[in-house]
């Protein structure tokens, strides 16, 4: 491993284009002679287009290096066909194959991938950006709804998203079966929703009834100045356990000290945003 | 665990209660300051005015508390903000309940809003309406339980 690092260093400080090479060196150094063998002539290659046409030299040299390399990684990938890495190059190559320099890259990640010597990679190749950019590409985690079919149920998409749906509905009525009292024992829908319609309608009874009340108590004791005061530290209070007793009285304290001039803000612009 | 769980939802709801308390009693309070300036000559029919008058502080305070995120609540504050015949002006534009007679249906004219809601939608919000309904009934009662009990 150490003499390729060496000749990657001190190519990359004379030839400016070359990361290609010093990219996919790394990896070359667990496949013995013959490959060492194919990296010598690369290289002669490339430092013979490098000194031959100084102006067209990334086009070819990364031509060149591009089809010695990616024969190398075909050899691979077919070894391990069913690898992670063949979906990825796979993926890579059917979305930019024209572009050479990703070709270049789709050597390096399917190998990257046999080796498993990532850590050597990604300082040294100048490509890092891109391939942490692509990299993870082949999996990301999508946004579907996840609705599992049973044996014999329906797998396509309008079922399962029907299914879906009524398992929220269902959901939700559990959450209204709760809340409604004695709601529990009754079995079917169509029952619990006349239960929940019943309740909300005894409530909103209560709530017109009370009203009357707070009117008939509102108009008899008329002018009673400070009714603020004691009435929410006393209804906050109600809670018959120690906890709520404790909360409510610092909840009451904390409304004393410095409640006021919001509430002001809030009776003057209507007060929609600011209770939240 | 579990003791500390419960805790915070005992926490919550007090919490939730002591809100509830606060902005009916800053909207009752309103009111009542607006009634004593036209004590003098009070019709047997304002009663029934200020009763109703009452409730809507009720469902106000009530909606406000719950929040503009709930539905329920942006449609009981525009029904309570807006005069009834701008209300059947717009309520002409809306669609028709799908199902009109059974429970959905009857839910749906039951919760403020619910007429636009789909089933989902719907439910979650009638859990919510309920539970912000109840501890309305509760606080309303507290304060008229405490006026009769301390008269003055």
């Amino acid at each position: 491993m150490d003499p390729p690092l060496v000749n990657e260093s001190s190519f990359s400080a004379a030839n400016p284009s070359a990361y290609s090479l010093a990219s996919i060196w790394p990896f070359g150094g667990e496949q013995g002679g013959s490959v060492l063998g194919l990296r010598m002539a690369n290289l002669a290659q490339n430092l013979g287009g490098f000194r031959e046409s100084s102006t067209n030299r990334d086009g070819s040299m990364e031509e060149s290096t591009v089809t010695e390399q990616s024969g190398g990684g075909r050899k691979r990938k077919d070894v391990s066909s069913e690898d992670e890495s063949s979906r990825m190059v796979s993926t890579s190559s059917a979305n930019q194959l024209s572009n050479s320099n990703d070709k270049r890259m789709k050597v390096v990640e399917s190998r990257d991938e046999n080796g498993g010597i990532k850590a050597e990679v990604d300082p040294n190749s100048a490509d890092g950006k891109k391939l942490a950019e692509q990299s993870p590409k082949p999996e990301p985690p999508k946004d579907y709804i996840h609705v599992r079919a049973r044996r014999g149920q329906a797998t396509d998409s309008h079922s399962l998203a029907e299914r879906a749906r009524r398992e929220k509905i269902s959901e939700r009525m559990k959450i209204l079966q709760d809340l409604v009292p004695g709601c529990n024992k009754v079995i079917g829908k169509a029952l619990v929703l006349d239960e929940i319609i019943n309740y909300i309608q005894s409530l909103q009874r209560q709530v017109e009834f009370l009203s009357m009340k707070l009117e008939a108590v509102n108009s008899r004791m008329s002018i009673s100045p400070g009714i603020e005061g004691f009435t929410v530290k006393n209804i906050v209070n109600q809670p018959y356990d120690a906890a709520g007793i404790l909360y409510g009285s610092q909840a009451a304290r904390d409304y004393t000290q410095g409640a006021q001039p919001e509430w002001l803000h809030m009776q003057i612009g209507g007060g929609f945003e600011r209770t939240s | 665990m579990p003791n500390s769980k419960s805790a915070i939802t005992l926490l919550n709801s007090t919490s939730s209660r002591f809100r509830f308390a606060r902005t009916f009693l800053r909207l009752f309070s309103r009111i009542k300051s607006q009634r004593s300036a036209t004590f003098a000559s009070a019709p047997p029919d304002q009663l029934k005015r200020q009763s109703q008058r009452i409730k809507m502080v009720a469902y106000s305070s009530m909606a406000r508390v719950a929040g503009p995120r709930r539905a329920w609540a942006r449609a009981l504050l525009f029904k309570l903000q807006t005069r009834p015949r701008h209300r059947t002006l717009m309520r002409r534009k809306r669609r028709p309940s799908t199902s009109p007679d059974d429970q959905v249906g009857k839910l749906r004219r039951l919760l403020p809003g619910g007429e636009t809601m789909d089933v989902c939608t719907l439910l979650e919000e009638t859990a919510n309406y309920i539970h912000c309904l109840s501890t309305q009934v509760k606080v309303m009662k507290a304060i008229s339980d405490q006026h009769l009990s301390t008269p003055n």
